[in-house]
């Protein structure tokens, strides 16, 4: 999956349907980075729009010149991070892939279960980035600017993260 | 593994994710819809500290009233050794633990996915075995409970079983791994729930994680650790005596699993009669993927019996290939052991400056480790060893790093470098556990004048099965130790 960079130059804030035009081909990577981030259908739905509903009041300080996506899937990354933090989230809710009509993971692969398992005890910023490049295929300059690091910090983290989850990369972090 | 297949497996486990169609349209609802805030923050701010002060008063003012002429109480002990009254006693039945019933910790933790409510009401652990009391609501089955511990996942086999109408036990043929103060944090993560019959599972998430005392166990005495069984090469891995089994694991090598006989080990009292086994299991050695013509000769068999009452000689019997060897075990009556004095703790050992790295999977810098092993010795047989071991302590957990010469292969012949084997273990209150790393290090040894040894170590240890072998770590620097009577190897 790849997107061309969206930058805004001249979108005024004050128009909610000009907003959701601008940010709807963004939409698809928001929604899929925050399904990976939280497992759960409807809880990746209500973190997007959360995420949205922020970014459309933070919208002032977005630079014009910027691209937008890495921008909003920041937004959408903190969003589910609040989301997991909360307490009630980890006790309630967690029922997983529910839809029929999305490919649900079974749990006939042990392999798959424990590296499902894995995933989900990762910190947040290691699941973070390998989410970002391997369910969404970001490049590392697009993780590092998600994730606020540097690009060697990005390859870094997500070799890091790789090995915590057994899946030995063939490149070093420095590649 | 290379970015195509991490992506594939990272699918597998995370699921395809469908888009919905009409999300943008219902941002858009939620942006253009009325923005509630809150009428006046500063009264409900103020509200609301007034009734957290009326809440928290209303839960101490009691505790502080009574506190003024209460007879002051003896602390409860570390271990919640409480008789059980939140876990029915069908339930002990069920799970083989009514003679142990006290040891069983009551708990009162629910998690609620969907409308399936699920109760944490008991749980005990040892070294062989982790039983969970489960409680549900409604009564829809079996929960499918997956365990960690401080280390990570806890892999074996497991069971089931039913208690009073609602509740299930699950029980796990492993014992979790305790810090040092005995107690093991678990993730207890539950998936499904399975109908206990004929019926629809459930899918859902639900979580608990309980703080569970692990059972010290207790020593058998002496018994030989390799024998023959025909052509087949039996190796007696562990033989334990925990509060509620016996438990005994054995390698044979030359043996499929399908050659071991499910009557493959017997435990006998004194007067010859079997003791009633509740565990019995035999596995390949290695991952599925790594079975070849060699490791699928080599089988792993864990069996464990409720722990006798009585204490005496018994007579473990090994039968297999047209041949049976029979080892005696002296088994203690429970509790019988306590009044030998416990065993030596890492900290009852003198500490040593150190200047250890461990990188990779187990990262620290060891500047003071607390060895249990230093110097240089010799067994019956006259040949030369050396082995150096320290306790020491890594985010927040015990380890202990042996480095031993193996007698069989080389002689300690003094200062000089050997290559040699190396060992990272867990640490419970018993003492080194369970061994997660395993290699080959180049250990040199440059001060050998007893009481003092010193020296250098580098090399790179693989993970075993409980850590997995795909992760590493690699030891350097150099070690110190100061040989004292408490210390081995002699």
């Amino acid at each position: 999956m790849s997107f061309a960079p969206v930058v805004v130059r001249d979108v005024s804030a004050g128009d909610e349907e000009e907003f959701v035009l601008l940010l709807e081909p963004l939409l698809p990577a928001a929604h899929r980075l925050a399904l990976g981030l939280l497992r759960s259908r409807s809880d990746a739905e209500d973190a997007v729009q959360s995420a949205v509903l922020n970014a459309w009041r933070n919208f002032g300080h977005f630079r014009r010149d910027s691209d937008l996506k890495p921008w909003l899937l920041t937004i959408v990354a903190n969003e589910c991070r609040r989301q997991r933090r909360n307490r009630w989230w980890s006790v309630l809710k967690g029922e997983g892939f529910t839809g029929s009509a999305e490919k649900v993971p079974t749990a006939a692969d042990p392999a798959i279960t424990d590296l499902r398992r894995a995933l989900y005890r990762l910190p947040h910023d290691q699941r973070l980035v390998v989410i970002l490049r391997y369910y969404l295929d970001l490049s590392f300059e697009e993780i590092a600017q998600t994730a606020g690091i540097s690009i060697k910090a990005a390859k870094s983290r997500t070799y890091r993260a790789l090995e915590r989850l057994r899946l030995s990369p063939e490149v070093s972090p420095d590649e | 593994m290379n970015e195509t297949e991490i992506r594939e497996r990272l699918l597998e486990a995370v699921g395809e994710a469908r888009y919905p169609d009409d999300l943008p349209s219902r941002v858009q609802a939620q942006l253009k819809a009325p923005r509630r805030e809150p009428a006046h923050p500063r009264a409900i701010g103020l509200i609301a500290a007034i009734l957290a002060i009326a809440v928290v008063a209303a839960l101490f003012a009691p505790r502080l009233l009574t506190q003024r002429t209460a007879v002051p109480q003896p602390q409860p002990a570390a271990s919640p050794v409480t008789p059980n009254s939140a876990v029915p006693a069908q339930d002990l039945e069920a799970a083989h633990l009514t003679a142990v019933a006290s040891l069983v910790q009551p708990f009162h933790l629910h998690a609620q996915s969907g409308s399936q409510r699920i109760d944490l009401i008991g749980a005990y652990a040892d070294a062989a075995r982790t039983v969970l009391f489960f409680r549900m609501t409604p009564d829809a089955g079996m929960p499918m409970a997956s365990i960690d511990d401080a280390y990570g996942f806890l892999n074996a086999s497991s069971s089931g079983t039913r208690g009073v109408p609602g509740d299930y036990i699950f029980v796990l043929d492993a014992g979790p791994r305790p810090g040092i103060d005995g107690i093991a944090h678990l993730n207890v993560s539950i998936m499904g729930v399975q109908a206990f019959g004929p019926g629809p599972s459930i899918q859902g998430h639900w979580t608990f994680s309980p703080d569970v005392h692990v059972q010290a166990s207790e020593p058998t005495g002496a018994y030989p650790q390799h024998f023959a069984l025909g052509s087949w090469k039996v190796t007696l891995e562990v033989i334990e005596l925990t509060p509620s089994v016996v438990h005994v694991q054995a390698l044979i090598d030359g043996a499929t699993v399908g050659d071991v006989e499910q009557k493959f080990m017997t435990l006998l009292d004194p007067s010859g009669h079997e003791v009633r086994q509740i565990v019995g299991g035999a596995s390949v050695t290695v991952p599925k993927q790594q079975l070849n013509s060699t490791t699928y000769k080599s089988t792993r068999v864990n069996d464990q019996w409720e722990r006798p009452a009585a204490a005496g000689t018994y007579q473990l019997r090994v039968q297999g290939n047209n041949a049976s060897h029979v080892v005696s075990l002296e088994i203690l009556a429970p509790g019988a052991s306590n009044s030998k004095g416990g065993p030596l703790l890492p900290t009852d050992f003198p500490e040593a400056p150190e200047s250890l790295t461990l990188q990779g999977s187990l990262a620290t810098t060891i500047t003071t480790g607390r060895p249990s092993m230093c110097g240089a010795g010799s067994g019956p047989d006259g040949i030369m060893l050396f082995a150096f071991a320290t306790y020491f302590q890594a985010n927040g957990n015990w380890y202990w790093l042996e480095l031993s010469t193996d007698p069989s292969t080389q002689t300690f012949k003094g200062p000089a470098t050997y290559t040699i084997p190396a060992y990272i273990y867990t640490v419970n209150p018993m003492g080194p556990d369970q061994p997660l790393y395993k290699g080959t290090v180049q250990l040199t040894v440059s001060k050998a004048q007893a009481p003092d040894f010193d020296g250098a170590v580098q090399g790179t240890l693989s993970g075993l099965e409980v850590v997995g072998s795909q992760s590493q770590v690699t030891l350097s620097g150099t070690w110190t130790c100061h040989f004292t009577p408490n210390l081995g190897p002699g």
